[in-house]
């Protein structure tokens, strides 16, 4: 075995090395490095080992190439007749891309997409869910309850004191909401067990000295119905339209929006 | 004649569609690149193919060319960056023997386990043992190696296709020498 350990230099010549091996150095970097050999045996152990290792590399050169036919290049076609190569395609140069990427930032890569991919899938969801609570609404029966919770509260209005019991009495046996149960699965099913606590209805009474308002659900007796200046009868819509304008607190807002889209869907 | 023109006004004729001109080009190159593939690769086929994508990209790109670096240089680089390339995804498929990663510098050399003294001369195994201590290298190193003793190329044609100071190019051979060296002593074999 060839020992060649210890033989760094150390002397700072380490570049002229191999300058000085491949015969590039200039005059006078030849000469100064010369003389720095004669008196630097590391350099001259390094510079003796090294041609060593580049005679090695030579043996391994002259066995493959010289009894070997390089394999001649096949120029492309086009270059024969004068057309350009086409260009390739953008998924091609995708597929390159991908296929020299390293495996670590493929797997984060497909991380990414696969975040991306559930982010789209829970926004669509969650818009989805959003559209769902404001067509279907809270069912009509609960606000009616709901309001009859509130009515010992807004004691001041008997007309809707009388409403409310003309809605009793035309309540259905079905009550709309166990009817429409099918198409409102979760919110049905979680206030039908409700209808018979008031206390656990979902909003909240109204504020002492709040106005009280008039649900446009409550039936009125035939011919009693709000009427417009040409006599003709205000749907619940537009009566809840100029009932919202004329709101006073945000809760009574809040409460007229909402009423709003029940009876936007029920008149659908 | 074609064979009378510099590579500069070769790629001025080809770039005018002159239909023999890239073929002189290829003619003149072919053995150097190769040569310079075979090194990096260390195996034939892949280095052919890889040749042979280093000619048609420089063909495709021919009227980027803009004269600016030598035509070999230019060629040099698209051979040495096919050659990389292939390396990368040879990596990512596993099919490497020998690690490429930059730590490969703290590796030990293992050589082959085919290496078989009784069926190979001496000198096959000195030279399959040289063979895989170049692959073993970290590429910067490898190429530089495979340059300089394949191609024959000076320090300045070297730090021109590879767009590096003289000194690096200088310091890199000088590393790469060393830990050849290194290399080549820890194996069982007498190979220098």
């Amino acid at each position: 075995m060839f020992d060649m350990t210890n033989r760094e230099s150390g002397c700072g010549y380490g570049d002229q090395v191999t300058g000085y091996i491949y015969g590039e150095l200039n005059e006078s970097e030849r000469a100064i490095f010369s003389g720095h050999l004669e008196s630097c045996d590391a350099c001259s152990g390094e510079i003796e080992s090294l041609k060593t290792v580049i005679g090695a590399i030579g043996e391994w050169k002259s066995n493959v190439f010289d009894n070997f036919e390089t394999p001649a290049i096949v120029v492309p076609q086009a270059a024969t007749t004068g057309s350009k190569v086409p260009e390739s395609s953008a998924l091609h140069r995708l597929r390159e891309f991908f296929g020299v990427t390293p495996l670590m930032f493929k797997t984060a890569a497909g991380f990414a997409a696969i975040l991306i991919a559930a982010g789209i899938v829970w926004i669509s969801l969650d818009y989805a869910f959003e559209i769902d609570v404001s067509e279907n609404g809270p069912a009509p029966v609960l606000i009616e309850r709901e309001i009859q919770n509130e009515k010992p509260v807004l004691a001041d209005n008997k007309e809707s004191e009388v409403d409310r019991e003309t809605a009793a009495e035309d309540t259905p046996a079905t009550t709309p909401l166990q009817e429409s149960s099918p198409q409102k699965p979760v919110i049905a099913s979680n206030r039908s067990d409700d209808v018979d606590s008031p206390e656990r209805t979902i909003r909240k009474p109204a504020k002492p000295g709040t106005r009280p308002v008039k649900s446009p659900f409550e039936r009125t007796p035939p011919g009693s119905e709000p009427r417009d200046g040409k006599g003709d009868a205000i749907p619940p819509v537009e009566r809840l339209t100029v009932l919202a304008d004329s709101a006073d607190t945000e809760d009574e807002s809040l409460r007229l929006t909402e009423l709003f889209a029940i009876a936007d869907s029920d008149e659908r | 004649m074609l064979t009378e023109k510099s590579d500069e006004q070769l790629v001025q004729l080809a770039v005018n569609e002159d239909p023999e001109a890239f073929g002189e080009i290829v003619k003149r190159w072919e053995r150097k690149i190769f040569a310079l593939c075979y090194g990096m690769l260390n195996r034939e086929d892949e280095a052919k193919d890889a040749a042979q994508d280093a000619f048609i990209a420089a063909y495709r790109n021919l009227s980027k060319f803009r004269g600016e670096a030598k035509v070999s240089s230019w060629l040099h680089r698209i051979a040495v960056n096919q050659c990389l390339t292939r390396k990368r995804r040879e990596k990512t498929r596993s099919e490497s023997f020998f690690d490429d990663s930059e730590s490969s510098e703290e590796k030990v050399f293992v050589a082959p386990a085919r290496l078989t003294p009784s069926r190979q001369t001496e000198q096959g195994e000195r030279i399959m043992a040289v063979r895989s201590a170049v692959s073993a290298l970290p590429p910067d190193l490898r190429q530089i190696v495979v340059m300089k003793e394949f191609e024959e190329m000076t320090f300045q044609e070297i730090s021109d296709v590879m767009e590096i100071p003289l000194s690096t190019v200088k310091s890199r051979l000088y590393t790469a020498l060393k830990q050849l060296r290194l290399r080549l002593e820890r194996t069982p074999l007498e190979v220098i």
